[in-house]
């Protein structure tokens, strides 16, 4: 039970930059989820946190204690491993112990520790195997066994559930935030999945090229992304962007027939904004074509290119010239393919976007910034 | 895929005729080298070992287990029998342990300039023995050498000993020297399996606290029982090889105590013009491989190799 | 604030500091233990270009009048041009003929399950482990049988079949890791096994081919046991054994002339060293072995 404190982290490999200057606050028992595309340090920053990787200026906190030059095991975290990262000639119940026997527990205080976890997460049964004979999920739950058992301040976790099946996977992310619940240890967990991220996570960081894009709870990122790349990042399938020229109070590509209105509370945003083109950024379930018959003035007409019908949904592609949106729809659309038809957008779901740094307008006259 | 005999070798016909040119000169033509290079030779070299011949009459003379009889009281033939044994001794404690060891401080960056260390072991590798035992007989000469006179330069003067006269070491000298040229090979071998253990077993063995040494013994080792099966089959291999070193450094002086069986036969046969019982060293020394060798697959390192 | 940050500099630098004494001290002991493996060889270059009368200053003293004489009588005296040459011939072709007579095999091996694989490892392991001596006597006979006794190519040929098992090994480990589509690939257009192994395998096997080439020549130029047993003349005889001349009388008194003679010989070999060093510590060649 331990708060985290990230304080103007830095990480070198030689002259090469790859953490500029990262810092964050985890607060005592929070699930924070570390996301965002391969290489944007995520991983990196979490290695720093367990003492892995050497941090190369700034200082880390855990539990109020400085740890910025303490080895592993002297920080109280455990990690679970991508791969899970079992010993391969011990026994579950030797892996399990392993960090027990290393703290001199006596025996039977190691038994009953372990014994407790293993049954807590339904692998008592398999104590005496060896991991070869595991299946990937038992081996998971092995790996987080053994991360329990020392009940740590913090809990580490490196993309724990990339190697499991998609079923497996959403019943291990329904376990774990069911477990995060009964014992609320903070937890820094990283994934490239932003799905996942979505729903395990108390607070999420957005991360891209060693910096933090936006830290917030799941929804706000959604609603109110800081900029492009974390509304294009965020939400399947992704934010549709268009490119248009702001003209007084609406956004128009007059060599494609587009004339879009701008909500009201984004007017003065615009109005302070100067540059010859704007991002307009739509979630595909804020489009969808007009009913039948009605000709709202002002609608975009788009041509239907693919139509994907996933049952509960359906999914239309769409496009006029250079701008290309996809429209999540009920299934009882039954637009066809090469009809064109004017689209409805949500006005309460539009966000504006600056053409060359992609901030999120909104932001940048409230004065808020979660961005670098 | 246990398959009955007559299958077997039906389906032999059956895949030589699909694949002509692989059966030919990938099974065929090594097959029969192996035979007639290295089957024949055993099987004569035992044959041999009934006989008595000079090497150069045209008639051997048949004597039956005579030779054997002949090995059993020879003591020659029991000094390099443990010789042999102490070579390997030194061979499994030297160079083995010194070389994972080194091979295990680089792989976790135990030390700064790790190339240094690993070219300066690995070099020796490739010098020829003679090369070795040459340069130690200057280095450990008792007048002149350079090794004798560090020692006295560091106060060490009461360790120096005869090291090749004093026969109780003389054998010990020898293998130490085969165990500096030889550090290298378990070096690189190990540094390579390593290689291949995931780095997250290490991490997270040093996240619960680890240190070093139960790195080494509980997580490297035993995720590297194949590449110790190899190492020591390798070392076990040599030892009972050894006759370069002897045979340019002592040449089984003092008075045969530094004979090893390799050399053994060398010298039977070629000086003493005992071919026959040559062979019957020669023939000791493919059983003692072979037995070891099995032992240790089948005991020590059982299940190394199920992946 | 900036203060703050100063303090915090030095007693991070000093828990630094503390955090590193291990492997400083680790990397003191690895430099000597590097000493201890190089001190040997250094020590003999200095004593090759020392002339006699220094030799009373003790063998750790550095040459006040460095000379090359010693080279030069040795080099003469044995006959080193004749050795290498020799030693070169053994090697260059040896090697050649093991690789060649390994890469179907290999092939073989690692692309096929021909029925009996398990008696050709066996057999292979067998030509691995098998003690020299063993074979040495019969070889022996069969080589004077052949009139091969004290020729080139009695010892190129032994050279070349003794090195095939290993060259089996290596070459197959390497061609286990070409992807079995590109064959597959080519059967589908149509190509014979021995097109496949021409046109597909042999290019891709090159790096392979190159260690296991390296390795072999190595390994021979250092051999000694069958130069020594199947040469008598010396116009034959390759370096190791033409240098044992330098354990008699005639050289070992004064220091000099051996560890010239030590140094020459070494030269070729490091050079080759130096060039295919990077190559086969990569490990891969390791792997290969195991599997």
């Amino acid at each position: 039970m331990a708060k985290v404190s990230l304080i103007d982290i830095e990480k070198r490999y030689g002259s090469h930059v790859v953490i500029p200057r990262l810092s964050a606050e985890i607060a005592d028992g929070a699930f924070v989820v570390l996301v965002g595309p391969s290489g944007c340090g995520k991983s990196t920053t979490l290695q720093m946190i367990a003492g892995l990787e050497p941090i190369t200026a700034g200082q880390l906190l855990i539990g109020g204690r400085d740890v910025t030059d303490l080895p592993p095991k002297d920080r109280d975290i455990a990690m679970v491993f991508q791969s899970y990262a079992l010993f391969p000639h011990l026994t579950v119940f030797d892996n399990i112990a392993f960090g027990l026997k290393i703290r001199r527990l006596s025996r039977s205080e190691i038994e009953t520790q372990v014994r407790a976890v293993a049954d807590r997460l339904r692998i008592e049964d398999y104590l005496e195997r060896q991991p070869k004979a595991l299946s990937g999920g038992q081996r998971q739950r092995v790996a987080l066994a053994r991360a329990l058992v020392r009940r740590p301040g913090v809990f580490l976790m490196d993309e724990p559930l990339s190697n499991l099946d998609a079923k497996l996977r959403i019943e291990a992310r329904s376990f774990l935030a069911k477990m995060h619940h009964e014992i609320q240890t903070t937890t820094v967990y990283v994934t490239h999945d932003q799905s996942e991220a979505m729903t395990m996570g108390d607070l999420i960081f957005v991360m891209k090229e060693g910096a933090i894009q936006q830290a917030a709870p799941p929804l706000e990122v959604y609603n109110n992304p800081a900029n492009m790349f974390v509304a294009g990042f965020i939400g399947s399938p992704a934010m549709n962007f268009l490119e248009l020229s702001p003209a007084g109070a609406r956004l128009v590509d007059p060599a494609h027939d587009f004339d879009i209105e701008v909500p009201e509370r984004l007017r003065a945003a615009l109005a302070a904004y100067h540059k010859p083109k704007v991002v307009v950024g739509l979630r595909p379930e804020a489009l969808r074509p007009a009913p039948r018959g009605a000709e709202p003035s002002g609608a975009p007409r788009l041509a239907i290119d693919v139509a994907q019908h996933l049952g509960h949904e359906t999914l239309l592609d769409a496009s006029r010239g250079p701008h290309r949106i996809v429209a999540r729809v009920t299934s009882a659309d039954d637009s066809k393919i090469g009809e064109t038809r004017p689209f409805l957008y949500d006005l309460d779901k539009m966000h504006l976007f600056d053409s060359d740094n992609g901030v999120n307008l909104a932001l940048v006259g409230a004065g808020a910034g979660a961005n670098e | 895929m246990s398959s009955r005999p007559s299958d077997e070798r039906t389906s032999f016909i059956a895949f030589a005729r699909r694949h002509v040119f692989v059966t030919l000169f990938g099974i065929v033509v090594p097959v029969a080298l192996f035979a007639c290079f290295i089957g024949y030779p055993i099987v004569y070299t035992i044959y041999l070992s009934f006989f008595e011949w000079n090497g150069m009459a045209a008639t051997k003379t048949f004597v039956g287990v005579a030779n054997y009889v002949y090995m059993a009281g020879d003591n020659y033939f029991y000094i390099s029998l443990i010789n042999n044994l102490k070579w390997l001794a030194v061979s499994l404690a030297f160079p083995v342990v010194l070389g994972f060891l080194i091979a295990y401080a680089m792989r976790v960056r135990a030390v700064y300039f790790p190339t240094l260390l690993r070219t300066a072991i690995f070099f020796p590798v490739t010098m020829s023995l003679v090369a070795v035992g040459l340069m130690f007989l200057l280095i450990l000469n008792p007048i002149f050498g350079a090794f004798d006179s560090l020692l006295r330069a560091l106060g060490l003067g009461f360790l120096i000993h005869e090291w090749f006269g004093d026969y109780h070491i003389a054998i010990y000298t020898l293998a130490v020297v085969g165990g500096w040229a030889f550090t290298g090979l378990p070096m690189i071998f190990y540094f390579a399996g390593i290689g291949d253990v995931p780095k997250e077993t290490f991490d997270a063995a040093r996240i619960e606290g680890a240190g070093h040494l139960r790195m080494m013994l509980k997580v490297a080792l035993p995720q590297l029982r194949p590449v110790t099966a190899v190492v020591v089959m390798l070392t076990l291999f040599e030892s009972l090889k050894a006759f370069d070193l002897i045979a340019v450094m002592t040449k089984g002086a003092p008075f045969g105590r530094t004979d090893v069986l390799g050399y053994l036969v060398y010298l039977e046969s070629f000086w003493n013009s005992r071919f026959g019982y040559g062979a019957t060293v020669s023939v000791a020394i493919l059983v003692l491989s072979i037995a070891i060798a099995a032992l240790l697959l089948g005991k020590v390192f059982r299940g190394a190799f199920d992946v | 604030m900036s203060s703050r940050a100063v303090v915090q500099g030095r007693g991070r630098a000093l828990r630094r500091l503390r955090y590193a004494a291990p492997r400083i001290l680790a990397t003191l002991l690895a430099f000597l233990l590097a000493a201890v493996w190089l001190g040997p060889l250094a020590l003999i270059v200095i004593t090759s270009i020392k002339p006699n009368k220094e030799f009373l200053n003790g063998p750790f003293a550095l040459p006040i009048a460095p000379t090359l004489e010693p080279y030069q009588k040795v080099w003469e005296g044995l006959n080193f041009g004749a050795l290498m040459q020799n030693s070169l011939l053994y090697a260059t072709t040896g090697s050649a003929l093991a690789v060649s007579l390994a890469l179907v095999p290999a092939f073989a091996l690692s692309r096929f399950d021909p029925p009996g694989k398990k008696y050709i490892f066996a057999l292979l392991l067998t030509g691995l482990m098998l003690p020299q001596q063993t074979v040495l006597i019969p070889l022996y006979d069969m080589l004077r049988w052949l009139h091969l006794l004290d020729t080139r190519i009695g010892l190129i040929v032994v050279h070349g079949v003794y090195g095939m098992p290993s060259q089996i090994v290596i070459l197959r480990g390497f061609m286990t890791t070409i992807p079995r589509e590109i064959e597959k690939a080519a059967e589908i257009e149509g190509a014979t096994d021995f097109q496949i192994f021409y046109k597909v395998i042999l290019p891709l096997s090159l790096p392979g081919i190159i260690v296991g080439y390296t390795l072999n020549f190595i390994a021979i130029w250092k051999e000694f046991v069958f130069a020594l047993v199947f040469l008598n003349s010396e116009a034959n005889f390759p370096v190791t054994v033409g240098m044992l001349k330098l354990n008699s009388d005639r050289y070992i008194s004064a220091f000099n002339l051996p560890s010239a003679g030590l140094v020459i010989s070494q030269i070729p070999i490091a050079i080759l060293f130096i060039l295919a060093y990077r190559r086969i510590s990569s490990g891969n060649f390791i792997g290969s072995v195991k599997g």
